[in-house]
């Protein structure tokens, strides 16, 4: 499937705050991808920019082949989005708030809507800021939802919330994508989460895309090295994303397949798991930037 | 969008439009009130006794005190456009912005001007609307401040903020300067308190335009008469004002004979010059004016006459409106380009 997300050295700044640099992202259709980065990388923004919430300061985005800032109704027809702190008008009820989503988007499947608040058994009449930040959620996923969109954005979906009420919102997001096959590109700070849902990861440091990838090309494309501190010889064909140096061993995340044996005992050589993959990226970018 | 408009703000717009509702109802109930114990109480017919006009004097009084503070009530007309643009005007665009529910909004399917131009259009609509509700009492409210009541009762100068196109412009002007500050800096308090000071401030700015809408017309001064050679100069210099009651003094200058103007400190000299002299023999010695006139300086009272109110106030509103137009394109400007 071609990408639904495609930025073209994407650059964008905030005043003197550099947001992207140069960012070329491709992320694939059909599938869940996470977006993982620490605060600040730059996730909010890009997904800002692929629903025309902001304009590039250079380069280009292009979602479902259009152009968020040209064409952005058509665009926004297409694609559902749910921002970063769920944003819904406090004020209003649910069902008031499931009109404004009928009345406010040109495709709107309001039976759809409905039963998903029913089956979470949400109260139509009650007024958004009387309900729990899980009904919350739920409320504003049914909002994205209820466009039928053939691509759905949601910043940090699940932060906030209890255990139980991140289950089932992500458990209802892996139903709906079941269902009717749309994709998801998602931002957590959560590996866990991400880990659970998500079948491709774009790891974001800093303004740019690291590494991406499905998620067990990325676990067999990598592996850990742990032994006695010392130097650690060059593979050939293999990349050291990271080296941790202890008192008396070393813990090295290298990028490559992982070498069928151990050139000596005293190393131990495993594949490595999602969370040392994003750990290690994460870790020698904050290392670069010092 | 415009069903959301009209949801999100009812409360506040409910408010507005019933309490112009309220506040016509009011003023009617009162200035009616005030009209009847005047005529009860013969006020306007009073005879003065002989060496005095104490007992009308007093007559008004009693009037005065039955009506007590409601004879203020034209302020309400004065205060009503600013707290509706605050009010109105300054979250308009500012809670939206502030509360980051644009981003639920602007990923709706709708653009970002038709979201921006369908807010700004509903509340001007509900803001013209409570203005007609104004207009219609607003020249009537000052009647209890003249004590002159009917339509050929009162100076109409003095009704010129309260009523007509000038009122209805510093309804929408005051809303859009307000939802402009806040657009643009995103927080509902400097929207609602820069707003207020930008409707006051451009209020008094245009104000002071005011009496130069058009020249107004110029009347020379002309001395007044000493009580002991009143009776040979009766005939010689007019007694009665030449300024009409309705007019609405604007200032004062002054020229030479040949019509060139003087300047002001020329005239305040030539003044403190005859306060040090003092009165000197002859019948128009005691009168600066004539003291002024005898040096070819002649001061004038300029005014504008009551047939100009009407043009005055299609000048005013055409002004506000003018503002409102260039604040509302200045709004959905930011709210296109900026990033959301």
């Amino acid at each position: 499937m071609p990408a639904v997300l495609e930025t073209k050295a994407l650059t964008k700044r905030f005043g003197r705050t550099v947001a992207l640099r140069g960012c070329d992202v491709a992320l694939p259709g059909g599938k869940v991808t996470g977006l993982v980065g620490p605060n600040g990388a730059g996730k909010t923004t890009l997904l800002q920019l692929a629903v025309g919430l902001g304009a590039p300061t250079s380069g280009a985005v292009s979602v479902l082949g259009l152009s968020p800032i040209g064409d952005t109704t058509a665009l926004l027809a297409r694609v559902g989005y749910v921002a970063q702190d769920r944003p819904l008008y406090r004020d209003l009820s649910v069902e008031e708030t499931l009109a404004l989503g009928r009345r406010l988007n040109v495709r709107w499947d309001q039976a759809y809507a409905r039963a998903r608040l029913v089956r979470f058994r949400i109260p139509p009449d009650r007024p958004i800021h009387s309900l729990s930040t899980g009904q919350h959620a739920q409320v504003a996923l049914s909002l994205a939802l209820g466009k039928r969109p053939e691509l759905l954005l949601l910043d940090e979906p699940v932060a906030n919330l209890d255990p139980v009420a991140r289950l089932e919102l992500l458990e209802e997001l892996m139903s709906a994508v079941a269902r009717d096959g749309l994709t998801v590109i998602l931002t957590s700070n959560i590996l866990g989460d991400v880990e659970r849902i998500c079948e491709h990861v774009a790891i974001l440091v800093d303004g740019c895309i690291r590494v991406a990838g499905d998620i067990d090309e990325l676990e067999r494309g990598h592996y850990v090295v742990n032994g006695p501190r010392r130097g650690t010889a060059e593979t050939p064909g293999a990349e050291v994303v990271e080296i941790r140096e202890a008192e008396r061993q070393t813990v090295a995340l290298i990028r490559g397949a992982i070498p069928s044996a151990a050139d000596d005992d005293s190393t131990i050589t495993r594949p490595a798991t999602l969370e040392e993959v994003v750990l290690g990226y994460l870790r020698s970018a904050a290392r670069e930037v010092r | 969008m415009v069903w959301l408009t009209l949801r999100q703000h009812r409360l506040v717009l409910a408010t507005v439009v019933l309490g112009a509702i309220v506040l016509a109802v009011a003023t009617v109930i009162i200035v009616d009130f005030g009209q009847r114990t005047r005529i009860e109480l013969g006020v306007d017919s009073c005879r003065p006794t002989p060496f005095t006009n104490l007992n009308c004097y007093e007559l008004d009084q009693e009037w005065r005190d039955r009506i007590g503070y409601w004879r203020y009530i034209f302020l309400a007309f004065l205060v009503v456009p600013a707290v509706v643009a605050s009010y109105v005007g300054g979250p308009l665009f500012a809670r939206e912005l502030e509360r980051g529910t644009h981003r639920l909004v602007l990923t709706q399917t709708i653009s970002r001007l038709r979201w921006a131009a369908t807010k700004l259009g509903v509340v001007l609509a509900v803001a013209l609307a409570a203005g007609a509700v104004l207009t219609l009492v607003g020249g009537r409210s000052r009647e209890l401040m003249s004590g002159t009541f009917g339509p050929s009762g009162q100076r109409p100068w003095d009704a010129f903020d309260l009523e007509g196109p000038a009122l209805l412009g510093f309804m929408v002007f005051g809303v859009a300067a307000a939802a402009f500050i806040g657009a643009w800096q995103k927080r509902i308090l400097t929207g609602m308190f820069v707003g207020l000071l930008v409707f006051g401030l451009v209020r008094l700015g245009v104000g002071q335009l005011r009496p130069q809408y058009e020249t107004p017309v110029a009347v020379k001064l002309v001395p007044s008469i000493p009580v002991t050679s009143l009776a040979p100069f009766t005939a010689l210099t007019p007694l009665t004002p030449l300024v009409p009651a309705d007019a609405w003094v604007v200032g004062y200058d002054a020229v030479d004979g040949a019509g060139r103007p003087v300047p002001a400190e020329r005239v305040r000299a030539l003044i403190d010059e005859f306060g040090r002299a003092g009165c000197r023999a002859g019948p128009l010695a005691c009168d600066s004016v004539a003291y002024l006139n005898q040096r070819d300086v002649y001061q004038r009272q300029l005014y504008q006459p009551a047939d100009r109110y009407w043009r005055f106030q299609a000048i005013e509103g055409a002004i506000y409106l003018a503002l409102t137009i260039l604040l509302v394109t200045l709004t959905l400007l930011i709210v296109k380009r900026r990033d959301a």
